[in-house]
């Protein structure tokens, strides 16, 4: 597989889904035989109930990244962050991350974008932890349709300082990438004297 | 209440967008809504499935076992295995909050939730083996991990600490 890194963009697709679904159905069929058809249908109306309300915003965060895609074209966010550094670097980076939408598929290429940008192991970190902690639109459309609020604001609030954090930490422990991190803030010097 | 702000602040920030891309005239707007779709039909199977799931295996596990496991007096076990299995859990975020919210339902704690999804976020063992290593490379990956390992327990901690200064001040 990390022969050919690009090879088939969407690896695991639907082999997602039939998981999913197989653990949905033999639940489903436990429930019934364990638990009873009472409790089995009582569960089923819970979760109809629970998807019908979460309709509307799925609708919305799907419109949402579709949009968001289209207006931040990812090889110009990439341009213009890559070549950020010190600590708006990695403010910039996290910010980043938890505003772009979309799964792995785009998270991961970005990175190596940012890395291709002039980006250090710093940036690229904030950036991940931002994406996979504070993505709004994952928070707004998916989290806050299971969880009670209070519960989203309580883990988001602790989880706002970690991407800069991290970052910093990968930056200061591993030295290798500080070189990389200097040069990019060279670019960035020499680009903001050139303004 | 809280569920149509979130609502508002989503459809408001779509129809912000849409009028922007509309403005473009260069079929933006279009592109988008194509994109929009597709994920759609990505998405809308896998919610189905996953909220069924999620709700049976709370209808089938003992809210005693989840207690024991990941209640609220599991303490730093607790946590550490909370972030073990959202390290493990696969799928995508309607799944792993669709467990989350329904262990929390039969007595799982909030902090050990609150290490659950962070650990999920940060370290998915599936999604890093899938996506990451292939697409960011091994040594970035290692090194991403080894900074993150200690933050859901750190988080959970933390909700732990403020859930207790809730109380003492409630």
């Amino acid at each position: 597989m990390p022969d050919h890194p690009r090879a088939g963009r969407r690896p695991k697709g639907d082999v997602g889904l039939l998981v999913v679904a197989l653990v949905a159905i033999t639940a489903g069929a436990l429930c019934y035989v364990l638990r009873g058809p009472e409790v089995f249908f009582a569960t089923f109306g819970d979760d109809l109930r629970l998807l019908l309300s979460i309709l509307p915003k799925v609708l919305a965060g799907v419109l949402l990244s579709g949009l968001l895609t289209v207006l931040l074209p990812q090889d110009k966010v990439a341009r213009w962050m890559g070549a950020r550094s010190g600590l708006r670097g990695l403010v910039l980076a996290g910010l980043a991350g938890a505003l772009l939408p979309g799964g792995p598929m785009m998270a991961f290429p970005l990175t190596v974008a940012l890395g291709v940008a002039g980006a250090d192991i710093g940036t690229a970190t904030a950036f991940i932890a931002g994406w996979s902690l504070l993505n709004l639109n994952r928070t707004l459309v998916w989290e806050m349709s299971f969880f009670a609020h209070d519960f989203v604001y309580l883990r988001y609030g602790l989880s706002l300082l970690v991407p800069v954090l991290l970052g910093l930490a990968a930056r200061l422990i591993f030295a290798r990438s500080k070189a990389k991190g200097s040069a990019a803030e060279n670019e960035a010097r020499n680009e903001s004297g050139a303004e | 209440m809280n569920i149509v702000i979130a609502s508002l602040l989503l459809y408001g920030a779509v129809i912000v967008l849409g009028r922007i891309a509309w403005r473009r005239h260069d079929g933006s707007f279009q592109h988008s809504l194509d994109l929009a779709k597709v994920q759609a039909r990505l998405v809308a199977p896998r919610i189905f499935f996953a909220v069924l799931g999620a709700g049976f295996i709370a209808a089938l596990v003992p809210p005693e076992l989840v207690a024991a496991v990941i209640g609220h007096d599991t303490g730093t076990l607790g946590l550490v295995i909370a972030s073990i299995i959202g390290a493990i859990t696969p799928g995508g975020p309607m799944l792993a909050f669709a467990v989350g919210s329904a262990a929390l339902e039969v007595g799982g704690g909030t902090p050990q939730i609150v290490a659950f999804v962070t650990a999920w976020g940060l370290y998915n063992v599936n999604r890093t083996m899938v996506w990451e290593m292939p697409i960011v490379g091994r040594r970035a990956t290692l090194q991403r991990l080894a900074v993150a390992l200690p933050v859901p327990i750190l988080l959970g901690l933390a909700a732990g600490e403020i859930a207790r200064l809730a109380a003492v001040l409630g």
